[in-house]
C-alpha cells in the first residue's frame, strides 16, 4: 500500500465511465489509435460531440473534463484499453452511433493505415456490432470521405 | 438599352458556368438550406467540412471564399432548387455518392428531418442518379450515425 493511498482515495480518475465519458472516449480512440492526435482531430471531435444531444447540457469545463479523462486513459493504456473501458458502460443503441461516428473519423484524412483498420475491427468487435452492418456503415464511410 | 451594353462587350463580367468546385459546394449549401434558412454557424460548419475536402486543397482561401460568395448569391435568388439544378450535371461521377452522402449527413445533423428536408433527399437522389437500395442504406447509416 502506498503512503498516500488513504489521502487520494476520492481522487483517482479511476471508476466506472459515465455515458458521455464512454462515447467520448470511443472517439477519443478513434482520434488516437494510429499513435497521435492532431489539433485538426480534436477539432472535428470537439465539432461532433457538442452537436449532439447527448452533451445538450454539458458546459465548457464539465466538457472539457470529459474529453481529459480519455484523452489520458488514451495516453495510460492506449485505444483498445480505451474502448475497453467505454464499451463495458456504453448502451447498445449508442454504439452503433459511436461505431459510425469512429469509422468516420478515422477515414478523415483519406487513408487508412493498418493499425487503424485493425482498431475499427476491434471497436466493432468491443461494441457487439453485427458483421454486415459493420461492413455496411465502414463502405458508406469509405464513400463519404472521397471527396 | 441598358447602360453597360456598350461598356461589357467582353463577356468579362457575365456569369461563369459552374465547375467541380461550385457543384461539390453548391449541393451541401443546398442542403443546408433546404430547410428554409440557413444560419452564419451553418455556413461555417459547411467551411469546415469542405476544408478538409481533399477536391479544395490547392484552391487559395480567397478564391474559395468568393467561390461561397458566388453560390450564396444565387441561394438567395433562386433557392435551394437552382442550387442543385445548377450543380448536378458538374458533380465528378466518382464523386456523386459521396455529395449525396454529405448532403444527407447536413441535413440529418439535427436528429430532425422536417417534410421539405425529406423531399430535397429524395429529389437529389433521384438527380444524381442514386439508386434507390443504395440510398436507403446511406439514410440508415447516417441515421445510426446522427441518433445520439
Amino acid at each position: 500500500m502506498g503512503l498516500f493511498d488513504s489521502l487520494f482515495g476520492g481522487m483517482e480518475g479511476g471508476g466506472k465511465l459515465t455515458t458521455q465519458e464512454a462515447f467520448a472516449g470511443v472517439l477519443v480512440a478513434a482520434s488516437g489509435c494510429d499513435g497521435h492526435i492532431a489539433d485538426e482531430e480534436v477539432n472535428n471531435l470537439i465539432t461532433c460531440l457538442v452537436r449532439m444531444k447527448l452533451y445538450q447540457r454539458v458546459n465548457g469545463r464539465a466538457f472539457s473534463q470529459i474529453l481529459n479523462k480519455s484523452t489520458s486513459i488514451l495516453k495510460k493504456k492506449g485505444a483498445n484499453a480505451l474502448v475497453d473501458v467505454c464499451a463495458e458502460v456504453l448502451p447498445k443503441e449508442l454504439g452503433i452511433t459511436a461505431f459510425a461516428n469512429a469509422v468516420d473519423i478515422v477515414l478523415a484524412d483519406g487513408v487508412v493505415e493498418q493499425d487503424e483498420r485493425a482498431f475499427i475491427e476491434y471497436l466493432a468487435k468491443a461494441l457487439k456490432i453485427n458483421g454486415d452492418t459493420a461492413k455496411l456503415i465502414a463502405s458508406v464511410m469509405v464513400s463519404k470521405n472521397k471527396g | 438599352m441598358s447602360i453597360f451594353d456598350d461598356v461589357l462587350q467582353s463577356g468579362q463580367f457575365e456569369e461563369q458556368p459552374f465547375g467541380p468546385h461550385e457543384a461539390y459546394a453548391g449541393i451541401l449549401l443546398a442542403s443546408s438550406a433546404c430547410d428554409g434558412h440557413i444560419a452564419d454557424e451553418e455556413v461555417q460548419g459547411l467551411v469546415t467540412i469542405l476544408g478538409r475536402t481533399r477536391l479544395y486543397q490547392h484552391v487559395t482561401p480567397q478564391r474559395f471564399g468568393s467561390m461561397i460568395d458566388r453560390l450564396l448569391g444565387v441561394l438567395k435568388r433562386g433557392g435551394p432548387e437552382q442550387l442543385v439544378q445548377k450543380s448536378v450535371p458538374v458533380v465528378p461521377t466518382e464523386l456523386k455518392e459521396t455529395v449525396f452522402i454529405n448532403a444527407c449527413d447536413i441535413v440529418l445533423a439535427d436528429g430532425v428531418v422536417e417534410n421539405d428536408e425529406k423531399e430535397f433527399i429524395n429529389d437529389l437522389m433521384v438527380k444524381l442518379e442514386i439508386p434507390a437500395d443504395r440510398a436507403k442504406q446511406i439514410i440508415q447509416v447516417l441515421v445510426y450515425k446522427n441518433q445520439g
